[in-house]
């Protein structure tokens, strides 16, 4: 038996008191923020100022950065009539691994453009990367799957630049997660450069006024509530043991936005990223984002979407991309999330059987050279093994 | 024969007595219930068969989507044209030609996976359903699976046209004697039998 279920049977009602308590602690905190978010709501003047000023000092600072929209305005979906192109990109990888018989990375990548209101099919693109063997080793260290997801990411804006190209505005090209890149290989130079790679590609699509959107489902992010704690912070009379109790609990944007976007399709308003990366993106690039009730019930379900700077400036253009991800969401019916990206992900996933057939092709193609093609760990063959056990 | 034949789709699965063949959805030359298809074996051998049954598979995406209040065309058309989901045509074998004889005994092999199925001509059709009499009648009517009525009704509609229109308009009525004699032990399938050629438009 894989997991000693009696013993876990046992630790669930504590779980689940804990859990109930834990829940009681974030909605008043939520309630809390809530009620300084709207007192705040048309201060934004001032408020852009206490960022900047509080991001002089600390370099650290990540948080949310309001702009000329109200903080706790609500924006609701807006009609959309034109026809435009959609493209979406996703990408999947073959991570290395020293269990199997080759050790080998490949990278792939899928888009798939689609016109609104026509009756043509979408038009599929993947492209199958395998990296050289000197690849695998950059830096004289064994590629990272950090790495590897920077390259992936990299990759997948590229495919949507190269399709975008083959179409005239309006064009809303999407993918899933940030737009901000964050990995844990953030200090190495190798990340600057691919930094600056991917930079350059999200500039070449603003200057062909190609939208481009991040969607991230479910979030978990507290930008906001950031702001709001560093707001409190700044309140003369809030209490040293009141803020700590405040910063120790931590409480997503979710919480509160999910109370003020209550009708479907409601967006919230536009903040922009104060983070330690945001100085990279610069101007058009910035980075900027809003919640977005893609439900099509009463009980909200929210995205956030990130966008650069310039897709924030024509509000033509922030309502054709708003209607547009909403429109997306509503065709997946009671779960929502944009249809072109699930198409995107569906196409670009490689599967368990075939990173083995591509394990199988390279070996072949290696004896057949007569270079030896090594084999799968023993590790890896003791899993292999036929089990009555777990791994059935 | 004038017309280059009409490729339906390709072989998935068989066995002697039936196959399965798959096509897109969308194709514009969908076999119809009851059509005659042969399918090349090899240079010597052909399988004949009647459609029998048109199965669309669904799956997670296609179920999700027809929950939703409003599908757009161009998500239709994507789900029709891009996804991978073959109609899967069910055939029953009713008879082969060997070494350019028809016969409606079943063929010596199943064709393979992957065969390409044409949809018969009319002069195949007046060729096979001349070649051996009405024989070919026995593998539908033992088949316990079948919709026999309904699929004999169909297959007789489609060669009364090949047939008339090859010079031989008894042709019809003449099938119809032999399927009554043939049942006339067997009172339910003839009613059925009976009852779908009643929907029949007369000529």
């Amino acid at each position: 038996m894989p997991i000693n279920y009696q013993q876990i049977k046992k630790q669930i009602p504590h779980f689940c008191e804990l859990a109930a308590e834990h829940n009681q602690v974030i909605h008043s905190t939520a309630q809390r923020l809530l009620y300084t978010l709207n007192q705040y709501s048309d201060q934004v003047g001032q408020l852009i100022g206490l960022v900047e000023t509080e991001s002089a000092s600390n370099k650290s600072l990540r948080c949310a950065k309001p702009t000329d929209e109200a903080l706790a305005s609500v924006h609701g979906l807006p009609e959309l009539d034109t026809v435009a192109t959609l493209i979406a990109a996703d990408g999947s990888q073959i991570n290395p691994s020293r269990h199997r018989q080759v050790d080998f990375c490949l990278i792939n990548v899928a888009t798939i453009s689609l016109q609104t209101g026509m009756d043509v099919a979408p038009v599929i693109n993947t492209e199958s990367i395998l990296l050289d063997i000197g690849e695998l080793t950059p830096d004289n260290a064994p590629l990272t799957e950090d790495i590897l997801a920077l390259e992936r990411d990299i990759r997948e804006r590229a495919a949507l630049a190269h399709q975008a190209s083959k179409y005239t505005p309006p064009m809303v090209t999407m993918t899933d997660g940030p737009l901000e890149l964050f990995r844990e290989t953030s200090n190495t130079a190798r990340f600057e450069k691919k930094l600056a790679e991917y930079i350059g590609i999200l500039s070449d699509l603003s200057k062909s006024r190609t939208i481009t959107v991040g969607y991230v489902d479910k979030p978990q992010s507290d930008l906001v509530n950031r702001l709001i704690k560093l707001i409190i912070k700044n309140e003369s009379q809030t209490p040293a043991q009141a803020m700590r109790e405040l910063e120790r609990i931590w409480v997503s944007d979710a919480n509160l936005f999910s109370e003020l976007l209550s009708s479907p399709g409601d967006r919230s308003a536009i903040y922009c990223i104060q983070s330690p990366w945001s100085k990279l993106f610069k101007e058009e690039l910035a980075l900027y984002f809003f919640y977005l009730n893609v439900s099509r019930s009463e009980t909200p379900y929210l995205a956030r979407i990130e966008i650069p700077a310039w897709c924030t400036r024509d509000p033509e253009t922030l309502n054709q991309l708003h209607a547009a991800i909403y429109r997306q969401c509503d065709i997946m019916g009671p779960r929502p999330y944009p249809y072109i990206l699930h198409r995107a992900h569906e196409i670009a996933v490689v599967t368990y059987e075939e990173t083995l057939e591509l394990d199988a092709m390279i070996a072949v193609e290696l004896k057949r050279r007569g270079i030896d093609a090594g084999s799968i760990s023993n590790k890896q063959s003791a899993k292999d093994l036929p089990s009555r056990g777990r791994y059935q | 024969m004038s017309k280059l034949p009409i490729e339906i789709g390709r072989l998935l699965r068989s066995s002697l007595t039936g196959f399965v063949a798959g096509c897109r959805v969308n194709q514009p030359n969908l076999p119809a219930f009851g059509t005659l298809v042969r399918v090349p074996i090899h240079e010597k051998l052909d399988a004949f068969g009647l459609v029998y049954d048109i199965h669309m598979d669904d799956d997670g995406l296609v179920r999700q989507l027809v929950t939703s209040q409003t599908l757009p065309p161009e998500v239709i058309a994507d789900n029709r044209n891009n996804r991978n989901m073959p109609s899967e045509i069910s055939i029953v074998t009713i008879g082969r030609r060997q070494d350019g004889i028809i016969s409606h005994l079943l063929p010596s092999h199943p064709p393979i996976s992957l065969d390409v199925i044409y949809q018969c001509s009319n002069d195949e059709i007046r060729a096979f359903t001349t070649g051996g009499g009405f024989g070919y009648f026995r593998h539908i009517l033992r088949n316990q699976e079948l919709p026999a009525g309904e699929l004999l009704t169909a297959h007789l509609e489609q060669a009364r046209v090949a047939h008339r229109d090859g010079g031989d308009p008894n042709w019809f009525s003449n099938a119809v004697q032999e399927l009554i004699i043939l049942l006339r032990d067997d009172y339910p399938s003839l009613m059925s039998l009976l009852n779908a050629l009643s929907d029949l438009p007369t000529e």
